[in-house]
């Protein structure tokens, strides 16, 4: 990376990031008005985490490794949904598909 | 100051932990430490710093990763005009909009009957921004032996994801 990219990297990233928090500051009005309806209320948030969930399962394989992805994934969603312990549910899986990682690949 | 620090210490276990495993992972891809310390200071947003290091390559296409980035974080859009009527109108309410993440709006939701002025909310998120930061710099300095050790640490990310969709799915009680 030249150093232009890396600076490029670090004001985009700050930029795209705090407009999204200043916007609805600035413009309180219209965009109480705008997304005051139902649809965006109830679904964008969960509409963008689906998309990025599947945006991180993309490289579809057989191989163990994606396997194993998919199934600590399920059991990250499984214990957060009857749990609700945030720490847990993603360090234990993390903890989990670190060790299944090293397994295989020995 | 004990009572704010009480007060930040379930999301100081979270950022400490999360920004750990940032702060390794772009050390792994090539960021250095000061790098870390500016995007962690002034982006202070961990699944856009997370989804970023994908493109934290030569050659990167600058306008995807904008899209992608403000798509991702358009959920603090609801975040902002939710709490924006609990702070009183001085520039520190500007400063907590700003860093009204995920934990912070979290952790004031979780704390819904206490009565806050902009000052008392300003030093606990300072403290929980503090964390963070601590947490992402050190991880870009983290000696080799770490990062060979944190195989795997990506995984992380998709948790914390999965975590939010679950919280979500949950609470419309699906």
């Amino acid at each position: 990376m030249t150093i232009t990219e890396k600076i490029a990297f670090t004001l985009i990233l700050i930029v795209s990031t705090q407009l999204t928090r200043l916007l609805p500051l600035i413009f309180q009005k219209s965009f109480s008005k705008f997304f005051a309806h139902k649809f965006f209320k109830k679904n964008l948030t969960d509409l963008i985490i689906f998309f990025l969930i599947v945006y991180c399962y993309r490289d579809f394989s057989t191989n163990p490794e994606y396997i194993i992805r998919v199934a600590v994934g399920v059991y990250a969603f499984a214990i957060h949904y009857l749990f609700e312990r945030t720490l847990l549910s993603i360090f234990s899986a993390t903890a989990i598909y670190m060790t299944l990682l090293k397994f295989i690949a020995s | 100051m004990k009572e704010y620090f009480i007060k930040s210490l379930p999301v100081a276990t979270g950022y400490l932990t999360l920004g750990l495993t940032y702060g390794i992972l772009f050390q792994a891809k090539g960021g250095s430490p000061f790098e870390a310390l500016l995007i962690a200071t002034f982006c202070f947003a961990g699944a856009a710093q997370f989804i970023a290091l994908e493109f934290y390559k030569a050659d990167y296409s600058w306008t995807f990763l904008f899209i992608t980035i403000f798509t991702l974080n358009l959920r603090h859009i609801f975040y902002v005009l939710n709490k924006i009527g609990l702070f009183q109108k001085n520039w520190k309410r500007t400063y907590l909009l700003m860093a009204l993440t995920d934990e912070n709006y979290g952790m004031m939701s979780f704390y819904d009957e206490v009565n806050f002025t902009n000052n008392e909310w300003f030093k606990v998120f300072a403290l929980n921004h503090f964390y963070w930061i601590l947490g992402c710099v050190a991880g870009s300095m983290a000696p080799a032996t770490v990062i060979e050790m944190s195989k795997g640490a990506e995984f992380s990310l998709i948790a914390l994801f999965i975590v939010i969709f679950a919280a979500n799915m949950k609470r419309k009680k699906i």
